[in-house]
């Protein structure tokens, strides 16, 4: 069992060290990571904080009623501060006014001294830092997109912080007597600081958790993307297309997976360097990402390679798509370098139900389709439509031309080196 | 520092179960840090035995003193496994519980409970091993560049540190009778350093669990899977940074590039997993051939480069040979029946006093490949700079007269690599002419 009776004094230090250890540890943990900003801004509030609670402790044992005031005003100003670190983690304006808002508005109650009930205070001070619960759990709120796991424990624990300080002004509007101190609330008081230590230590918790998930997700985007072309890669793509298949209804219609291989990719850049084979590279990747939908899932799975996965696609759609791409491409390719390269692409298709079907196994029909469109000449569109078990599969692969080895290695100059 | 025992313990008690609920959670989230679990399983137990330390009075002794200790060195055995589990080392049972059962047998079996603070000195002594094991276990995985790790071995030797100081300290300042242990100085200092101990580690743990996953997607992001060397964008970046760094120390460099010749038919022939074989083949003699300070990177397919710091033309023509001759001497030992394994290069340096971007030294690297290439593959060219700007002609429009760019080697490489007396003409895309579509239908 808890013990009924808090000592204040100890609770406060214990608040003060708590609040001073975190302070530290966020700085630290900024210092280490300077993109981390709001963890800085969040640490730099814990610290104000901490700087509050002194003097609220030393005010009480001095008595000095205008030291607690500007203690609070501290403290107030704390909570001003993490909301902006919020909005700066979220990458939103700074409103230097809104932080410091209520801080101001409780400076001026307690400046004109408007009341002299040490209860209004109270009150007024749990109002203000209520508020600003809830509006950093807002703040949170609206960057739920970005997929941070520590984002909704951190909203709970916020709305929760904010509905306990109205709970306070409920609890001590209804029962004046409960607030029984000259400055300071009863020995309650003691509880509900335990109860905000926890809560402190929690959010910082979080907060950092969620500063490091951010630099984490920043890593896992960047290892799943193609660096020149801005588009998923291989990886990317293998496991956004996985997750669709898997996702859809079962009783959804075929799926659709297009190849893209750009034609003679490695003589244009032999030919005109690294450069213009790059441009190449990077005209075709913006008409795949033009020229689609943004469901669609789009990947450059190799050197000259792109995959396309489209959802909800017949053998004719995913022609017809394909088309429009090989056409966009020879098109806009044609300036390329002032018309000298003029690249081309060759496009497999493959329209399956993903229900009887890998994405492999699509992969690897689109790919034969690809094969057929390379062999008929390039710059062309092939389609490969399994009859069942992919019977028909096998016999393209056989009809096709078989590989010829011997021609390769036959015109090879040869010349003895010494080295 | 006079504090309220009882509060300080409802205090520790409630902070230790919050984080040991976090430190849960972060690990729900992240399975595979298993030492998340450990930690956060440290500090529940932590909380158990803080809270029969709290009843003191109302439980048994036997609760109060003999269990609560022991909880408290499984705590801390319990921290020490994770941070072995962290580094990959496995789980020891008798690791755990040891230092417990030592000190239960010490308190039970000898008189050490006579002692003036003998249980609590011991005990005060097992925990500061477990804290310079916890220490020395993540100062041993440094190899793993986390941030965290060395401000987390501060934090455990410290904590160890304080622990070992309590012995001496109780003997120098024997102010403390046992009746008011509570209320000594010494409990003040303890009880609150538990307290930040317990907030801070938590926060380093959950800080150094996320942080091997930042690393764990970097590593992804950065390096080619295949070889294992740096990929494009690694390289580039790499390559960039050092080349800032050298404005300050003037040195000569050189870019390296590679092509593996004739790779798209080796695919063809002999199947991909024969042409990563010969890719990592490639990679391998690379690696060996070039220090630890160069760069180097899998620019794409069968492509690679490297960016040599201190080399000037002669020399780094010579590595390039020698990852040349080394990466054909090694198919033709091997007689894997590949005659035609073999590899391009081209080479371009700036001299010391000359500033350079990436692209630029890439690029002319480039232009010397393609002379290589077009003068019949398996050999070494240097790019002169020197003599394109001079007569304004770029590299390719330079072919024809290849001979004369050939004259430009370095004597020393020349030597070994004799121009062939007829220079093919460039035309790349002969290849276009020389093989049937269906053979490199993925030219």
């Amino acid at each position: 069992m808890l013990p009924v009776f808090l000592d204040l004094h100890t609770m406060f230090v214990a608040d003060i060290s708590v609040t001073a250890v975190l302070g530290l540890m966020l700085m630290f943990a900024w210092l280490q990571s300077r993109s981390s900003e709001a963890l800085g801004w969040w640490g730099t509030a814990h610290l104000c904080q901490c700087v509050g609670l002194v003097l609220l402790v030393g005010a009480d044992m001095m008595y000095s009623v205008a030291t607690i005031k500007f203690a609070a005003t501290l403290m107030l100003a704390s909570y001003g501060l993490m909301w902006l670190a919020v909005r700066r983690f979220d990458g939103r304006h700074l409103h230097p006014l809104t932080a410091s808002a209520g801080a101001m508005a409780w400076a001026f109650f307690a400046a004109a001294e408007i009341s002299k009930s040490p209860l209004h205070y109270f009150m007024l001070y749990s109002l203000i830092n209520g508020s600003y619960c809830l509006m950093i759990a807002f703040e949170f709120w609206r960057g739920r997109a970005e997929p941070l796991v520590s984002r909704w424990p951190a909203i709970v624990l916020l709305v929760v912080s904010g509905a306990g300080y109205f709970s306070w002004i409920a609890l001590v509007g209804l029962m004046p007597s409960a607030y029984a101190g000259p400055l300071l609330p009863g020995p309650w008081f003691a509880t509900v600081i335990l109860v905000t230590v926890l809560g402190k230590v929690a959010l910082a918790f979080i907060v950092l958790a969620m500063a490091k998930e951010r630099l984490e997700l920043h890593q896992r985007v960047e290892a799943m993307t193609d660096a020149l072309t801005g588009l998923p890669n291989r990886r990317g793509f293998y496991r956004q297309a996985m997750r669709r298949l898997r996702e859809r209804r079962p009783a959804a219609r075929p799926a659709a997976v297009l190849l893209f291989d750009l034609d003679h990719f490695k003589l244009i850049n032999d030919r005109f360097g690294h450069g213009v084979g790059d441009r190449v590279l990077m005209v075709f990747a913006d008409i795949l990402a033009n020229s689609l939908k943004a469901t669609d899932i789009i990947g450059r799975v190799g050197g000259e390679e792109f995959a396309v996965l489209l959802d909800d696609a017949d053998p004719e759609t995913g022609c017809a798509v394909a088309e429009r791409v090989r056409v966009a491409f020879e098109a806009d390719g044609a300036v390329i370098a002032g018309g000298r390269v003029a690249p081309t692409a060759s496009v497999g298709v493959a329209a399956v139900s993903p229900a009887a079907y890998s994405l492999q196994e699509m992969l690897s029909f689109a790919d034969s389709a690809l094969y057929q469109a390379k062999a008929s000449g390039r710059n062309c569109v092939r389609v490969s439509e399994p009859a069942d078990g992919g019977a028909e599969q096998a016999t393209m692969v056989v009809e096709a031309p078989p590989l010829k080895p011997v021609l390769v290695s036959s015109i090879l100059p040869s010349r003895s080196r010494a080295s | 520092m006079n504090l309220d025992a009882q509060t300080m313990f409802v205090v520790t008690i409630a902070v230790a179960a919050v984080l040991g609920l976090l430190l849960f959670y972060a690990w729900y989230q992240q399975r595979r840090v298993t030492s998340l679990a450990w930690w956060g399983g440290a500090h529940f137990v932590a909380c158990c035995a803080v809270w029969l330390i709290s009843q003191r009075g109302e439980l048994s002794e036997f609760w109060s003193i003999e269990v609560a200790n022991a909880l408290l060195l499984v705590a801390a055995g319990m921290t020490w496994m994770g941070a072995r589990l962290f580094d990959g080392n496995r789980v020891s049972l008798v690791g755990i519980f040891g230092g417990a059962a030592v000190w239960l047998l010490a308190v039970t079996g000898t008189n050490l409970m006579a002692v003036p603070y003998g249980p609590a000195h011991f005990s005060s002594m097992i925990i500061a091993a477990y804290s310079f094991g916890a220490a020395i276990e993540i100062w041993r995985g440094r190899h793993e560049s986390l941030v965290s790790r060395l401000p987390l071995v501060v934090m455990l030797s410290m904590h160890g540190a304080l622990y070992l100081l309590r012995v001496p300290l109780a003997f120098l300042t024997p102010t403390a009778k046992s009746d008011a242990l509570f209320s000594s100085a010494w409990f003040g200092v303890i009880a609150l350093e538990s307290l930040l101990y317990m907030i801070a580690t938590a926060f380093i743990f959950l800080a150094m669990a996320k942080e091997r996953m930042e690393l764990e997607h970097k590593v992804a992001a950065t390096t080619d899977p295949l070889t294992g060397i740096a990929n494009r964008r690694a390289f580039l970046d790499s390559a960039t940074r050092s080349l800032k760094q050298r404005s300050r120390a003037p040195q000569p460099v050189s870019a390296l590039l590679f092509d593996l010749d004739r790779f798209k038919s080796i695919n063809d022939r002999f199947g991909h997993a024969i042409g990563d074989r010969v890719l990592r083949a490639f990679t391998d003699i690379a690696v060996m051939e070039l220090r630890s300070t160069d760069v180097l990177g899998r620019l794409g397919g069968e492509e690679f480069g490297a960016v040599l710091f201190g080399a000037e033309a002669g020399s780094a023509a010579a590595t390039a040979e020698r990852i040349r001759a080394g990466f054909e001497a090694i198919y033709a030992r091997d007689g894997l029946a590949a005659q035609n394994v073999s590899v391009s290069v081209g080479v371009a340096s700036v001299p010391a006093d000359e500033d350079v971007e990436i692209e630029t030294l890439m690029s002319k690297a480039d232009e010397a490949l393609y002379v290589a290439k077009a003068r019949g593959r398996n050999r070494v060219e240097v790019a002169d700079g020197y003599l394109a700007r001079r007569t304004g002609l770029s590299g390719r429009e330079m072919d024809d007269s290849g001979a004369r760019r050939g004259a430009e080697v370095p004597t020393s490489v020349v030597g070994a690599i004799m121009s062939p007396s007829v220079v093919p003409q460039p035309a790349p895309f002969a290849d276009m002419n020389e093989t049937s579509p269906v053979v490199h239908r993925r030219a």
